[in-house]
């Protein structure tokens, strides 16, 4: 809006500038327009008197009909504001019709001349064409009046007054263009500086287009502008709003933070007096207790740990020991005995606990186990719990017990011993110096006795070792139908004895077990010779096959059988075939048998049952042992 | 030519025993009661015997104490040495035939003339791989 009213207010001032040249335009072609009529009639007006008088009728009409063409010429003229070319053509048409009318010779010449100088001038379409050809119809008029008076050629009196005329009307005519040209000249000067103006104003327009379309642009951008600024002030009023919220956010945020806190700080508390407890709990434990943290500057250690290892003023402060400084510590006081670095770096690896038991540690004895920390839900491992115990004092009493029972079983034997050789020197040696009868019996009877005391004494020695896993197993490929075959020559002689029949059907393609070869003839003797013990008439049978990795042997009796009441204290320790403790059968077996076979067999990795059990009609005892190696 | 044998042996019965059975088996003995005195009739004896029956638990000094000297003595290290014991455990046993016996012998575990067939056995040329250890 504001830039129209500047352009308008430009235009208006322009307009103010230009009308005074306009209306000196404006008079100079009134000007011109009556100065032309008057001069251009005054020598039609001659001619048509001169005619008039000389009878020429035709022509004075015909003078009044060019005026009466000349003046609408000039009217014309004036509307369409172009003079000069059609002004020029009127006169010459003119002219030449007033020539024509001289029928002279010379007058003849200028007939020819006068339209084509015309025709020059309305070509030439310019103030110097209109004045050049006056002056030239002056010059011929003149060249006329001259050779007129000179008497080359004598004109009449008529024509010398047309002659006259002509050169009149060409002077008027000269003056005439010349006021023309001067009114023509402040017409230009007019139109010319109106141009300049029209261009000036032009180039107002265009810069005030310009400035216009700066204008738009500025006001397009002034929208732009304001419309930013509108959104910056929505922007402005949704920040405070936010700000706002913020505020408010935030209270309730320093309120939530506030809450937050006092419940970490209850929960800090908890933690502490948690922590306190367990420590309280670490520190009051017997064993050493080590915690170990991956990448840990500290360790989680016991009073007791330091104690039982004698680390004493090896560890610099509970806050400043690394775990790696801890276990490395420990490694040099454990020296060879064991490698708890290479144990832990397997444990933490594998994330799996170990333990190493009985390690000489100086002049005691250690046990150490150790579990990896496993995050739940998480699956890296962070560190590792362990546990040292003091075994000394239960090595001690085991190794006492041990000696004990390995001592009263060398001061048992003996006697034994003595008893033993002493009865059989006796029978054997002396025997044809004694009389036949009691006294051969009753040393036969020591001899036995002795013989079965000793095996009473070897079974508690094997139940002991065997219970505290001292007894050493040789495991290695064994052909089981050879062992079994190497049992049965012994307990053959037993069978024979009390006439059973003893059948081995043990098949030749049986793969290798892994087991204590002589072990497991005890345990065939065991078996085969309880099935021997508890049948009296009919036989006993040994069968093998394979299942599932595991060769078992069947030993299937005709015997007596067991009682469903006693099969599950069948492998009890001093347990024989009847229920009661105190209630004892005829085998006159300690009841250990059974008890130490489970223990062997167990300890190599097979197992060992009862299949089935009829009473009066037999029993089938089984015993698997493993076709691979197992780790035990 | 009857053999040789130095019987090591604290018990007065057993010894006794053994003595009467390798007497009636024709074998020259000589007797000895704790590991010292063993030791030093070894060391005594000329010729050397053929074989060495050795106790384990002595008075003075063990059987196990005895061997060591016995194969740490260049004169009496060639001499086979017979351990007889009515120690059953099996670490008795491997210490005894890792010191260099020839044979360990629980003696409630046999009579006593096996183990002079044994001695005969082992005097008459049997090496160690021949026989049972135990």
């Amino acid at each position: 809006m504001t830039s129209d009213v500047v352009k308008d207010d430009h235009l208006r001032q322009n307009v103010d500038f230009i009308q005074p040249t306009i209306d000196l335009q404006a008079r100079a072609r009134e000007t011109f327009l009556k100065s032309g009529i008057k001069l251009s009639l005054v020598p039609l007006i001659l001619f048509f008197i001169l005619d008039y008088r000389s009878q020429y009728y035709l022509a004075a009409l015909s003078d009044s009909l060019i005026a009466l063409v000349f003046i609408g010429v000039l009217i014309v003229s004036y509307r369409v504001k172009n003079y000069t070319g059609l002004y020029n053509i009127v006169i010459g048409v003119m002219v030449t019709s007033m020539s024509m009318r001289l029928y002279t010779p010379v007058a003849s010449r200028s007939v020819f001349i006068m339209p084509v100088i015309a025709l020059a001038a309305y070509l030439l379409l310019s103030r110097v064409g209109g004045v050049a050809w006056s002056i030239v119809m002056c010059g011929i008029a003149f060249v006329e009046v001259m050779l007129d008076k000179y008497g080359f050629f004598q004109m009449s009196t008529n024509y010398q007054f047309v002659i006259y005329g002509i050169m009149g009307t060409a002077m008027l005519s000269a003056l005439l263009f010349i006021y023309e040209g001067m009114s023509l000249s402040v017409e230009n000067q007019a139109i010319g500086e109106a141009g300049q103006l029209v261009a000036a104003n032009r180039r107002l327009d265009q810069q005030v287009n310009r400035n216009s379309h700066a204008s738009e642009e500025l006001k397009q951008a002034l929208e732009e502008s304001q419309a930013s600024n509108k959104k910056l002030v929505d922007t402005k009023r949704a920040i405070m709003n936010i700000l706002e919220d913020s505020k408010s956010l935030q209270a309730q945020l320093k309120a939530e933070k506030a809450g937050v806190e006092k419940i970490v700080e209850v929960r800090t508390e908890e933690l502490f007096r948690e922590q306190t407890r367990l420590r309280a709990s670490i520190n009051s434990l017997d064993s050493g207790y080590l915690m170990t943290l991956e990448n840990s500057q500290s360790v989680v250690y016991n009073p007791a740990l330091v104690k039982l290892l004698d680390l004493g003023d090896s560890v610099p402060g509970m806050k400043h020991v690394k775990s790696d400084d801890m276990v490395k510590l420990i490694q040099s006081k454990l020296g060879d005995s064991f490698d708890i670095v290479g144990a832990l770096k397997d444990s933490i690896k594998n994330k799996n606990p170990f333990s190493a038991v009985n390690i000489a540690y100086g002049k005691k004895f250690i046990n150490i186990f150790s579990s990896p920390i496993v995050l739940k839900g998480e699956e890296d491992v962070i560190g590792s719990v362990i546990m040292i115990y003091d075994t000394t004092e239960a090595m001690l009493l085991e190794r006492s017990k041990d000696e004990f029972i390995s001592i009263a079983s060398h001061e048992l034997r003996t006697p034994l011993t003595v008893i033993r050789g002493n009865a059989s020197m006796l029978t054997s040696i002396y025997g044809d110096q004694l009389p036949e009868g009691d006294i051969k019996d009753m040393i036969t009877d020591i001899k036995d006795s002795s013989i079965r005391l000793i095996g009473i004494v070897n079974q508690f020695l094997s139940t002991s070792r065997l219970e505290q896993k001292r007894t050493i197993f040789d495991i290695k490929p064994t052909d089981i139908a050879t062992t079994i075959s190497s049992a049965a020559t012994a307990l053959k002689v037993l069978a024979d004895e009390k006439k059973l029949d003893l059948k081995i059907h043990i098949p030749k393609d049986l793969p290798r077990v892994y087991t204590d070869e002589s072990r497991t003839q005890e345990v065939v003797v065991n078996i085969v010779g309880n099935a021997i013990k508890y049948t009296k008439k009919g036989t006993v049978t040994v069968t093998a096959h394979v299942i599932k990795g595991f060769v078992e042997v069947d030993v299937a009796d005709t015997g007596i059988g067991i009682d469903e009441e006693n099969i599950k204290l069948l492998f009890n320790k001093f347990q024989q075939s009847t229920s009661n403790i105190l209630t004892r059968d005829d085998s006159q077996s300690t009841g250990l048998g059974l008890y130490i076979t489970k223990l062997i067999i167990e300890q190599m990795g097979g197992r060992i049952y009862l299949k089935e059990s009829t009473p009066g009609k037999g029993s089938v005892f089984t015993f698997a042992l493993p076709t691979e190696k197992i780790k035990l | 030519m009857a053999i040789k044998v130095l019987l090591i042996e604290d018990d007065q019965l057993i010894q006794r025993m053994y003595e009467k059975m390798f007497q009636f088996a024709k074998f020259d003995v000589t007797l000895a009661s704790d590991g010292a005195e063993g030791l030093d009739k070894v060391r005594a004896m000329d010729p050397k015997p053929a074989i060495i029956l050795l106790d384990v638990m002595m008075p003075k000094m063990n059987g196990m104490e005895v061997l060591d000297k016995l194969k740490l003595d260049a004169e009496l290290k060639n001499i086979p040495v017979i351990m007889l014991s009515n120690l059953a455990g099996e670490n008795d046993v491997e210490t005894a035939l890792s010191k260099g016996a020839v044979k360990y012998i629980i003696k409630s575990e046999h009579e006593p003339k096996e183990i002079a067939d044994m001695v005969k056995q082992i005097v008459a040329g049997y090496t160690r791989d021949d026989i049972p250890t135990v």
